[in-house]
């Protein structure tokens, strides 16, 4: 191994996040080698300045009355129950933010997402899953929503028909899913949505 | 007596919001700092911060309990600061760090006249110096020196290998290295 080499593992070793095996090997080399015992040194210092100057730095404190703001955020999205007009009211907003009409094989097109058709009971299934994802701030109504309604997994939750002439030719569902993970931790919950053929 | 986390955590999935208040009281300071240490935006600390426990709120049900509460919370805080500074320098990508750094005068990157002078000035030199550091570099070097988090933990929010994560933190600091050579 050479010293520039060496280097990366001085940047390690001055987190304390070498592997044994790595630690052997650096000590091994730092009796010999000057210059890479120097970058120890100009390392650990410069860490040290690192952190002081991060906590010299400017702190922000919240402003008084920050959590009871949070918390009347969290009381205007969380409605005591959800009805059917806000549902239909939803699905409204769903179809709004793909600005595409509601004709279920179009929809499922327009979107570029991967199509999986599959023959069920003689059932054309159009699904395409997490492919679509509203903007945030659109998601926080949806996402609340799926879980004032308890919801638990990745199906369907709200339905509503696609019309033509009076007849229903599809319907589009709203599923949610575990869409991010924080760690090991689902965290984030994102919605798909997909269409269903008749 | 005052309760534990554990005990705020399921009072919260219960409903008790009270509980979920006093987790946000307990903790705000050091999420408005991590936000902002990331961001050095103090206009976007606040509306960041209430996101983040908006966030920890809904999905209070997935916490586990592998990691203490803060840890899981200052993850969502990271992660909403990263999204923001990836969606900023998406929409601002011709002006980048440089302009934003042009545009704020001394007191807003650093505090109070009065802080500064209590500041010594190797910390300015290296604050400066780190401030002009790439994002992506920056952000690793805070999470590493401000918030103590280790290499695996980095990868993990990062998603990305621990390889990369050390190999990120050897140039932040062999960039920093020449910054500061160079004002010296």
């Amino acid at each position: 191994m050479r010293c520039a080499e060496y280097k990366e593992l001085i940047s390690a070793y001055v987190d304390d996040e070498l592997t044994r095996r790595e630690l052997k090997a650096l000590l091994g080399h730092l009796k010999v080698c000057a210059e890479c015992r120097a970058e120890v040194v100009t390392l650990t210092v410069q860490k040290q300045e690192i952190r002081t100057a991060i906590s010299a730095a400017e702190v922000l404190t919240p402003e008084p009355g920050f959590s009871a703001k949070v918390l009347a955020e969290i009381d205007g999205i969380n409605p005591p129950s959800v009805d059917a007009s806000r549902v239909r009211e939803m699905l409204s907003t769903l179809s709004r933010l793909f600005s595409a009409p509601l004709r279920a094989p179009a929809y499922a097109l327009s979107l570029g997402a991967v199509v999986i058709i599959v023959a069920v009971s003689g059932i054309g299934v159009l699904t395409k899953e997490n492919a679509v994802t509203a903007p945030p701030h659109k998601q926080l109504m949806n996402v609340y929503d799926l879980q004032a309604q308890g919801a638990t997994s990745n199906k369907p939750h709200f339905s509503s028909a696609i019309e033509k002439n009076g007849e229903s030719i599809a319907y589009q569902h709203l599923a949610y899913s575990s869409a991010e993970t924080i760690g090991s931790e689902p965290c984030l919950l994102e919605y798909a949505a997909y269409a269903t053929a008749e | 007596m005052q309760k534990s986390d554990e005990v705020l955590v399921e009072e919260t999935r219960k409903g008790n919001k009270k509980s979920f208040e006093l987790l946000i009281i307990k903790y705000e300071k050091q999420i408005f700092s991590v936000i902002f240490q990331l961001t050095k935006d103090r206009e976007v600390v606040a509306e960041l911060a209430q996101d983040t426990f908006l966030k920890a709120f809904r999905a209070i049900d997935s916490f586990r309990g592998k990691s203490s509460f803060y840890t899981w919370l200052r993850r969502i805080a990271i992660n909403n600061s990263l999204n923001y500074l990836s969606a900023r320098e998406y929409t601002s990508r011709d002006t980048e760090s440089e302009d934003i750094h042009l545009k704020r005068s001394p007191d807003e990157k650093f505090g109070t006249p009065e802080q500064n002078v209590l500041a010594s000035e190797m910390s300015l030199m290296v604050r400066t110096a780190l401030d002009s550091l790439p994002e992506r570099l920056r952000t690793i070097l805070i999470m590493r020196e401000f918030e103590d988090m280790s290499y695996e933990e980095i990868a993990e929010l990062l998603k990305c290998p621990v390889g990369t994560v050390r190999s990120r933190l050897f140039h932040a600091r062999s960039l920093l290295k020449e910054k500061l050579s160079s004002y010296m």
